[in-house]
């Protein structure tokens, strides 16, 4: 790990909420381009470990460092402009336009509301999730799948204008970014978040979908009991073991010979005989 | 009947359209239509009262005010100086306060239905007031004697800041304000605030329950320079910040967290945001008494008329909140001449069915 120069690490990060521990001793680095996966069962402390990384909770103990200081240090909006979060859910009860909630990404303060460039990025954030259509309608009116496609887009706007203006715009933390997303709109989002990520951008997400996890990140961490129990490329850490391990279930985990990458299925009958065994 | 849609046709997306709302329109009719309701009904403000002054007398009775003039222009510029123009600008500047002040609690407790009255400002003063009414010459005759006839609007200030701040200090742990449990002691203490009242209401006389019940349904019928220089402070300080606030009460609407993310200081904002609104609210209850309503309605209309961006509504419902409160205090000078009508209620008569016509015509959203 010491050769890797990562923009985001926890190191040795513990949270706990009175006297539970929720995340003991994570160390977990991304680097500048990589796009990492947290999987785990719920409750595993996936989320926590990712709002620990984006200063949203404060460790125990530990630190967590952002492109070279440490984050305790770092002010709101010195943070803002080094990263962007899409939380698991977040509602919003005000008709704002998608439009405006993608505008509210802009985290630069001072700009002007009609700066041509601030429009072009927001415009562009909206087309990267394939909403352009829907940028006037209002957020209250929208299915959950396109607003959390708009609270990406607002994520992606604050990157770009952040790099764009002021150097930053480096990190993207996301909690489940594809849960109400049907399949197509899914690779929508994954494409647009892999050309973020070649665009340099360090990408940490926690996801439920094992299978989509396996074939679009770069390297997986799977968590269990608020610690890390592997962290590497999916082929080599998403085991039967492991995430048998992980999930407390018996899990099938193939690998097509074509591209290796492996795919995972409950072994059903083996988990009821499980089930069974322990009644 | 048969769709004569061709197969295949793009339906949805015209239709999408069609429904965008022009917000830079919507925005240039909302300030053009406030700065308009404003500039008329401070005019009328100044023209109309128990002697009045025409509209063509106006121009020549300003002029007098600066030394020139006939006999006549002279004593309307007297009237003019010494009542009517105290009266309209502290009539703007405590709608403008109140206005404000709604909206930007609907921005902290996310929610259109939040008004200044949930940090405590209006009960704590209005507890203030009633007990320098009815114990002036009991506990609280040293008030009384260090302000005078300034102990009631001081005390009131003061009662408003006292309460939102132990509301605040309750709220707190561990540095930061929690917005639930604001909302939770705001209703206990607003709670025992009245049953005080009613207390030294029970305890009152003839004359300081008549005394008590009119300032609590406010009046501008006490307008003075001192009150307006009382008010003034507070009310431009909170006017000048406005500016600062814009993004981070946008950002607040999606969440503290998601503020948070988008780079505000969450804690600050919301200790700023509790100062200036217990402030500048404790600052017009002083001076006005208690006018309710405003503040929720207000900043509604404006965001049905223009949508939720803090950028349009905080500036627009200063104004709006102004206009309201001008409006309302002509009908309360004319309506039953000579006597006066308490302010609250007819703002509360003039703002109900106008904000029900427009909740629905415009349909449920807020």
């Amino acid at each position: 790990m010491s050769d890797r120069a990562d923009v985001l690490a926890a190191q040795s990060v513990s949270y706990r909420v009175h006297d539970v521990s929720l995340v003991s001793k994570a160390d977990l680095g991304v680097a500048a381009g990589e796009v990492v996966a947290v999987l785990g069962p719920n409750g595993a402390g996936k989320s926590t470990l990712l709002k620990v990384m984006a200063g949203e909770l404060s460790p125990a103990s530990g630190r967590v460092v952002v492109d070279g200081r440490d984050l305790a240090i770092l002010k709101a909006g010195e943070l803002a402009r080094l990263r962007a979060v899409v939380a698991q859910s977040s509602n919003l009860s005000f008709p704002f336009t998608v439009r405006e909630v993608v505008r509210l990404g802009v985290s630069v303060p001072g700009l002007s509301r009609e700066n041509p460039r601030i429009e072009r990025a927001v415009g562009d954030a909206i087309g990267r999730v394939g909403l352009a259509a829907f940028s006037g309608r209002l957020f209250t009116e929208l299915s959950g799948g396109e607003r959390q496609r708009t609270h990406i887009a607002r994520a992606l706007c604050q990157l770009s204008v952040a790099r764009d203006l002021a150097g930053g715009g480096k990190i993207l933390l996301l909690d489940e970014p594809t849960s109400s997303l049907d399949v197509g709109h899914q690779v929508v989002v994954l494409e647009a978040l892999r050309r973020e990520a070649d665009a340099g951008t360090a990408i940490l997400m926690v996801m439920h979908d094992l299978n989509l996890a396996a074939a679009f990140a770069d390297r997986v961490v799977i968590m269990s009991h608020g610690c890390i129990i592997a962290d590497g490329p999916p082929r080599q850490a998403m085991t039967e073991a492991i995430l048998s391990r992980a999930y407390e279930c018996p899990l099938s985990v193939g690998r097509p010979p074509a591209d290796g990458i492996p795919f995972v299925i409950p072994a059903l009958g083996q988990a009821k005989a499980a089930k069974g065994a322990r009644l | 009947m048969t769709s004569k849609l061709p197969a295949g046709a793009i339906v949805s997306a015209e239709h999408m359209r069609a429904a965008e709302p022009d917000r830079a329109q919507q925005r240039f009719v909302l300030f053009a239509v406030s700065a308009l309701a404003l500039a008329v009904t401070a005019v009328l403000s100044l023209s109309i009262g128990a002697t009045g002054i025409s509209l063509d007398a106006l121009p020549s009775a300003i002029t007098a005010m600066f030394g020139d003039g006939d006999a006549e222009s002279a004593r309307s510029a007297l009237v003019l100086l010494d009542i009517r123009l105290p009266r309209t600008i502290l009539a703007a500047m405590v709608g403008a306060c109140l206005a404000v002040a709604g909206a930007m609690m609907q921005g902290i407790f996310r929610n259109p239905l939040a008004d200044p009255g949930l940090i405590g400002v209006s009960s704590g003063a209005a507890l203030a007031a009633v007990t320098v009414i009815v114990l002036g010459h009991g506990i609280a005759a040293p008030v009384v004697a260090a302000f005078g006839v300034h102990a009631l609007p001081v005390a009131a200030f003061a009662g408003g800041l006292a309460v939102t701040g132990t509301l605040v200090v309750l709220a707190s742990s561990r540095r930061t304000v929690s917005v639930a449990a604001l909302l939770l002691a705001g209703l206990v203490l607003g709670a025992l605030a009245q049953a005080l009242m009613g207390l030294l209401a029970y305890l009152s006389d003839d004359r300081e329950l008549r005394d008590l019940t009119l300032w609590t349904l406010g009046s501008l019928a006490g307008s003075s320079w001192t009150k307006v220089i009382g008010v003034a402070p507070f009310a431009v300080l909170n006017l000048l910040l406005l500016p600062y606030l814009v993004r981070a009460l946008n950002g607040l609407l999606l969440g503290e967290a998601e503020a948070f993310h988008l780079g505000i200081d969450v804690e600050r904002i919301k200790r700023l945001i509790i100062i200036a609104t217990a402030a500048s609210v404790a600052a017009a209850v002083a001076a006005a008494g208690i006018i309710g309503f405003v503040g929720i309605i207000v900043p509604h209309v404006v965001r049905l008329v223009a949508g939720p961006d803090h950028g349009t509504v905080l500036p627009a419902s200063a104004m709006l909140g102004a206009a309201l409160v001008l409006a309302a205090d002509i009908v309360a000078r004319i309506i039953v001449a000579p006597a006066e009508l308490p302010l609250g209620i007819v703002v509360a008569l003039i703002g109900a069915p106008v904000f029900l016509h427009l909740v629905l015509r415009r349909g449920a959203y807020v």
